[in-house]
């Protein structure tokens, strides 16, 4: 089976295929490889877990490792399906090592990225080349490299950042308190943002940003459950969309890869589906894994994950049971 | 060996033990920084790690070989794929002897050695189909942009098949037949060897050989001769008759003239005859059997006789394996051309025979046949044949009535009628059903006389149009009175009234409105106007000749003229005011013309044009609302709006183009409708907007706009006040100006100036600081409305589009601040200035703001410094940069940056102070950057 579009009544149907309920605590984060079918999680237990999304339900975990020195927090793919770049929680006053580039496949940490004095919680990996962009809670975005442990840039601001590249890797966007978000060019990152948006009537926080993978709109989660979709060029307000407040825990919204619907979940433990052509809501699950504080869209199937304390894979619900459908096609779009 | 020991030279890549490295890699070091180069090739001494002298092997060189005469580099020759991983060290690695050859050696290896080649290589081929079919496969289950199969095994040529191979080994070419050839052309050799013993000396035997050998040839083989058929069987056409006319491919113009082509050939012929001797020695040989031979391909000089020597002594000596014969065989063309003569004298073909009956006819096909009712001319049905029909019966010219309105009346819709058709007077006459005026439509008083005007103007135009095709006059012509006559010979007629000049000049007048309707239209108008001295507002002038334009452009429809942008000089609201006005004026205008029994009687036509017949009724009534609708409908009307486009950043970013609006002023609208909603929205919206709503789309409020409008006059008065306090300077001026709403002359300096966001910031930053320190309020909450936005940014006139841009005030500050720092420094960067100026930068600057009272402070000064990091050693000097004139003319750049300056030369006076007492050493560093920037940037000036 093979979809070539994602509309309403697939999204409608996303229903859970598979259930991942070994963790030791709560999901911290989740992170998706690129082209490769690959998931990876860090859980509260300190433990980084491979998933194969692709293949059947016995192999789809792949790997677990613990890091209990460091502990894990944020997790994202490099361009290597086996590397990972992971920040770390613990001793990050005596070691400074916030950043690890883990090898996966021989379970080494392959380099140190040492600066930010304080918890990473923005962690964005450039998809063109081996730079990425860290964002502390020590209010500092830095720009890395995987090649050096150098730090390559870094930018003080006030409040927590939060990161993101876009999908041709040219423009990243840094968002912080008060709404504002600043764009700037990754080839000249040095000459200061080269755009300014102001997303006005929230001053809470950013939790998070993204980028459509068309480019055309950013995605604005902020810490008072407010989720913004932005439009990427001019940074005008598409639609907003407010959820339920969730105590303690931050909540992820992500776009499907053609950028026509807009997922989160909810203080209440739904998950929402929004289409943000014509801002309706597509779709509400009760979620009965609690309050999901990840939730991203695999970048190349129709399914997507969201995780608590457990792991969930939705997949669409048409009768067969793993259905890896090929959203590439809507990814070809024309940027 | 002194230094001379030291030199060595490495071969080929050694296999290293690890403990052995360490000690070597000294002199390895020290041997490639040595004096190795220095030395010729064949002095240089071979020397192993250790510094041995190593015997190079006697044939290669000796002791002193080098890289003489070795593979000449210093890496040599490396065994394949060496690998000095310290984890995966190169272990028992499988080396085989191909690793350690050359490509020639490995090419000998292989010539001994037996291998399958390409052709033949089924499981290469396999092993490619079958990597190719994985691909194929890897992209069906992850399909990419471009499907389908891959590509270079379309674009793959076809390789020879081995037949192809084998034939040409064995001498076989292209183009020729597969036939045995070689055993007569063996005979043939043999015989052109004896042939030749011959030629030399006898001539005429020759000839006679030959011609024996030509006319067996030709009774053999028919109209051509034997090599020649085996040529054409299988050479193309192409070659044996190379294109040389100028014809489209495959055209042939002698297809049913075969009598012209032979003509061509011969005359083509001929004329390579003047070129070429050869064609001429054949004619010769043809005709006159004692003429020498000429060798093949060996010309003579134009100056040249032809003599002995330039016979062929080796005639007929195959260049290209054919027969002698050949020699004789005229050239392409003009072979055929004996062919033809050959043919001419029997009328066939040699080998054919003539046909008795020719089935060959040409077919011939007739012209379709024209209908006998075709008339070469085509008919207009519609107004013309209306126009005709009266003609038939003359109405008997009537006085005109009494009562001169409705003669008026009548004579404007007789043209009217005459030059729109009756159609519009049946049209007329259903819609004024009731209206006594129009009684002379349906027979009323006034009824013959509308028939006669009707009917000369159907005259006059039928006349017109019958002038200009040239066709007769219709039978009336007889009839045609002086006054007909003279209006269709555009006379100007005798008055026999004042009425009836007129009449006259009004339907004179009115002559070509179709054309320019609206014009006519609104001259009348004024001009009635100016008559009835109907001036709603004489009072003001400008405003009556806006009213005026206004009235056009009501009536007018179509494209609106681009001087209405006039008015924008007026504010929104005061221009809302004035159009109610003008609705209102032109609704009594209207009105007083409708209830005055329409005086003038010509502008009835007309009037019903513009508006329609229901213009009267309904259409006042609908202006008689009030202004709010009016308000409605004038913003409904369609308006064109010039704007100039510009890319977002974003997409230039993306499409990697450069913005061509880089360090301009940023996007008018945009910015404008930002600052807007951030200073001045009022405080409902404020609340409405600030709650993250459930799905907020974007409301566009279109009332919003004349309240924001007036509420940014409002503003003007801070920013005039701090151009008060520091207005000494001219080019802050400069820069303030936009505030105060009008487009001035400076706009151009200002589009070159800094980049718009460092522009935002310092002046955002700058005007921040100076509402604290002046103590002026400083609204610190600046919410982002979003309803606002898309609306203002729209209607908002061009008049303003730079306030924003360059300075974002108050309210905008807060956001602005908080990114104020984003500056990405790259780290070496940020140690050097850590380095130059301790003082300042912020990590290690901390303390110096501990004397800050309020952290608030604290943050702002620390973010500004920041950004002015940069900028540091320019507002430096800023401060003597002022003491050098002012007014001199500079460049435009030095302006923005001595702007610049002077906003954050504010600033620098706080920071100074404290820089000062802090490190003095360092501020007299500072004094040496200066100086140095300044001389950097009149060098650039």
């Amino acid at each position: 089976m093979s979809l070539t579009e994602l509309d309403d009544g697939l999204v409608r149907s996303m229903a859970i295929g598979a259930v991942f309920s070994d963790f030791g605590g709560k999901i911290r984060s989740v992170g998706f490889h690129r082209t490769d079918d690959l998931l990876v999680t860090s859980s509260e237990d300190d433990s980084l877990r491979l998933f194969d999304i692709a293949n059947a339900k016995s192999r789809r975990q792949v790997k677990v490792t613990y890091h209990k020195k460091h502990g894990t927090d944020r997790v994202c793919f490099t361009h290597h399906p086996s590397s990972l770049i992971c920040s770390s929680l613990y001793n990050l006053e005596s070691t400074g090592e916030s950043l690890r580039y883990l090898s996966m496949y021989d379970n080494r940490i392959l380099r140190y990225f040492k600066g930010h004095k304080d918890r990473v919680v923005s962690l964005c990996m450039s998809p063109i080349n081996d730079s990425f962009m860290s964002g502390s809670l020590d209010r500092s975005v830095r720009l890395w490299d995987l090649r050096v442990n150098a730090c390559q840039g870094i930018l003080h601001l006030r409040g927590r950042p939060a990161v993101a590249y876009d999908q041709q890797g040219l423009v990243f966007a840094i968002a912080m308190e008060g709404g504002a978000v600043k764009l700037f060019d990754s080839r000249c990152y040095d000459k200061g943002p080269f755009d300014t948006f102001l997303v006005g009537g929230d001053t809470a926080e950013v939790n998070d940003i993204k980028f459509s993978n068309d480019g055309k709109s950013m995605l604005l989660t902020t810490t008072n459950n407010n989720i913004y979709v932005l439009d990427a060029y001019h940074g005008e307000k598409k639609c907003g969309f407010s959820l339920e407040p969730s105590q303690g825990t931050s909540l992820e919204a992500t776009f499907t890869p053609d950028g026509k619907y807009v997922l989160s979940g909810s203080g209440d433990g739904t998950l929402h589906a929004w289409n943000i052509e014509n801002p309706s809501e597509v779709a509400r699950w009760e979620n009965n894994i609690g309050v999901a504080s990840c939730l991203k869209w695999a970048p190349r199937r129709a399914m997507f994950v969201a995780a608590s304390t457990v792991l969930t894979f939705w997949i669409p619900n048409d009768g067969e049971a793993p259905a890896p459908a090929d959203p590439s096609a809507d990814q070809q779009r024309p940027q | 060996m002194g230094l001379d020991e030291d030199d060595f030279v490495f071969h080929g890549t050694p296999i290293e033990r690890e403990d052995e490295i360490a000690s070597r890699k000294k002199k390895a070091v020290a041997g490639a920084s040595g004096t190795l180069k220095t030395l010729p090739a064949w002095k240089q001494e071979v020397t192993d790690e250790e510094g041995r002298r190593r015997f190079h092997g006697a044939f290669t060189g000796g002791y002193s070989a080098g890289y003489y005469n070795t593979v000449g580099s210093k890496e040599g020759w490396a065994p394949q794929s060496f690998t000095s991983s310290r984890k995966n060290r190169a272990g028992a690695r499988q080396q085989s002897i191909s690793d350690f050859l050359d490509e020639d050696e490995k090419a000998e290896m292989e010539g001994q050695s037996l291998s399958a080649s390409s052709q033949f290589d089924t499981f290469g081929f396999t092993a490619a189909e079958h990597s190719r079919k994985q691909a194929e496969k890897e992209q069906h289950e992850r399909p990419s942009a471009i499907p389908g199969p891959v590509h270079d095994e379309l674009i793959a040529p076809a390789p020879e098949s081995i037949g192809v191979k084998l034939l040409l080994k064995m001498g076989w070419r292209r183009g020729h037949s597969i036939k045995d050839v070689r055993a007569s052309s063996d005979a043939r050799r043999e015989a052109r060897k004896a042939f030749l013993a011959f030629s030399a000396d006898e001539n005429t035997k020759e000839s006679s050989d030959s011609l024996v050998l030509e006319t067996e040839a030709e009774t053999s083989l028919g109209p051509q001769f034997s090599e020649d058929i085996k040529f054409s069987e299988t050479t193309p056409v192409y070659v044996l008759n190379p294109k040389l006319d100028l014809h489209g491919l495959g055209y042939d113009p002698f297809k049913h003239a075969p009598e012209f082509r032979e003509n061509k050939r011969s005359r083509l012929s001929a004329s390579k005859e003047a070129g070429y001797r050869k064609p001429l020695s054949m004619k010769e040989s043809l005709f006159g059997p004692k003429s020498g031979k000429m060798a093949p391909g060996f010309g003579i000089g134009a100056l040249e006789e032809l003599d002995v020597e330039d016979e062929d002594v080796y005639a007929g000596y195959d260049f290209d394996q054919t027969y002698v014969i050949e020699d004789e065989q005229p050239a392409r063309p003009s072979n055929d051309n004996r062919l033809r003569l050959t043919s001419k004298e029997h009328n066939v073909l040699p080998g054919f025979g003539a046909a008795s009956n020719s089935d060959y006819s040409v077919e011939r096909f007739d012209p379709p046949k024209i209908p006998k009712d075709f008339v070469a001319r085509h008919k207009f049905s519609g107004p013309r044949e209306t126009e005709t029909k009266p003609t038939a019966s003359t109405p008997p010219d009537v006085p005109p009535p009494e009562d001169k309105n409705l003669k008026l009346l009548i004579d404007g819709f007789a043209t009217f009628v005459s030059r729109c058709g009756k159609l519009y007077e049946d049209l007329s006459r259903e819609k004024n059903e009731s209206n006594q005026l129009f009684d002379f439509l349906r027979g009323g008083s006034g009824h013959d006389y509308y028939a006669r005007r009707l009917w000369e103007e159907q005259q006059k135009r039928s006349g017109q149009s019958n002038l200009q095709l040239d066709v007769k006059v219709p039978p009336s012509v007889q009839k045609m009175t002086a006054e007909t006559r003279g209006s269709l010979l555009g006379e100007r007629p005798l008055q026999k009234s004042l009425k009836e000049t007129e009449t006259s000049s009004s339907s004179g007048g009115s002559f070509q409105f179709p054309t320019n309707l609206s014009d006519t239209f609104t001259k009348s108008a004024s001009s009635q106007e100016a008559a009835d001295a109907i001036k709603p507002f004489k009072e003001d002038l400008a405003k009556q000749e806006r009213f005026e334009q206004f009235l056009k452009e009501k009536y007018k429809g179509g494209l609106r003229s681009s001087d209405s942008n006039r008015f924008n000089i007026v504010s929104e609201s005061a221009r809302a005011q004035e159009r109610l006005d003008f609705e209102a004026a032109a609704e009594a205008i209207e009105k007083g013309k409708a209830y005055k029994e329409v005086r003038r009687a010509t502008e009835r036509p007309i009037d019903f044009l513009a508006g329609g017949l229901q213009f009267t009724s309904g259409g006042t009534e609908q202006i008689k609302d009030t202004g709010v609708v009016d308000m409605k409908t004038s913003k409904t009307y369609p308006k064109r709006e010039e704007f100039q486009w510009r890319p977002a950043p974003l997409l230039c970013k993306r499409f990697d183009l450069p913005d061509p609006f880089m360090g301009k002023p940023a996007a008018a609208p945009r910015a404008r409708n930002k600052m807007d909603s951030l200073l001045f929205l009022p405080d409902t919206v404020k609340a409405a907007s600030g709650s993250g709503a459930r799905q907020v789309s974007d409301l566009q409020e279109p009332e919003k706009e004349p309240e924001v409008e007036v509420e940014v006059e409002n503003v003007e008065r801070p920013v005039d006040l701090y151009k008060a306090i520091f207005s000494d300077d001219s080019e802050d001026d400069e820069e303030q100006q936009p505030m105060n709403g009008k487009i001035q002359d400076g706009q151009e300096k200002k589009n070159e100036a800094a980049a718009t966001t460092l522009n935002r910031l310092i002046a955002g930053d700058f005007l921040e600081s100076l509402g604290k320190e002046l103590g002026f309020e400083v609204p610190s909450d600046a919410p982002y409305p979003e309803g606002t936005k898309p609306m203002e940014a729209e209607n908002k006139p061009k008049g303003k589009p730079d306030a924003s841009s360059e300075r974002r005030p108050g309210l905008k500050e807060k956001p602005e601040e908080k990114t104020s720092s984003l500056k990405l420094v790259s780290e070496e960067e940020k140690s050097t200035q850590k380095r130059e100026k301790s003082p300042r930068n912020w990590s290690g600057g901390n303390d110096l703001y501990s004397s800050e009272s309020s952290g608030d402070e604290r943050r702002r000064k620390r973010s500004k410094k920041d950004r002015h990091r940069n900028y540091d050693s320019e507002s430096d000097s800023s401060s003597d940069y002022h003491k050098r004139d002012k007014h001199s003319s500079r460049s435009r750049r030095k302006q923005r940056e001595s702007s610049r300056e002077k906003r954050s030369g504010h600033k620098k006076h706080s920071k100074h102070y404290k820089t000062k007492d802090s490190s003095s050493s360092r501020y007299s560093g500072d004094e040496e950057r200066k100086e140095s920037k300044r001389e950097k940037r009149r060098r650039r000036d």
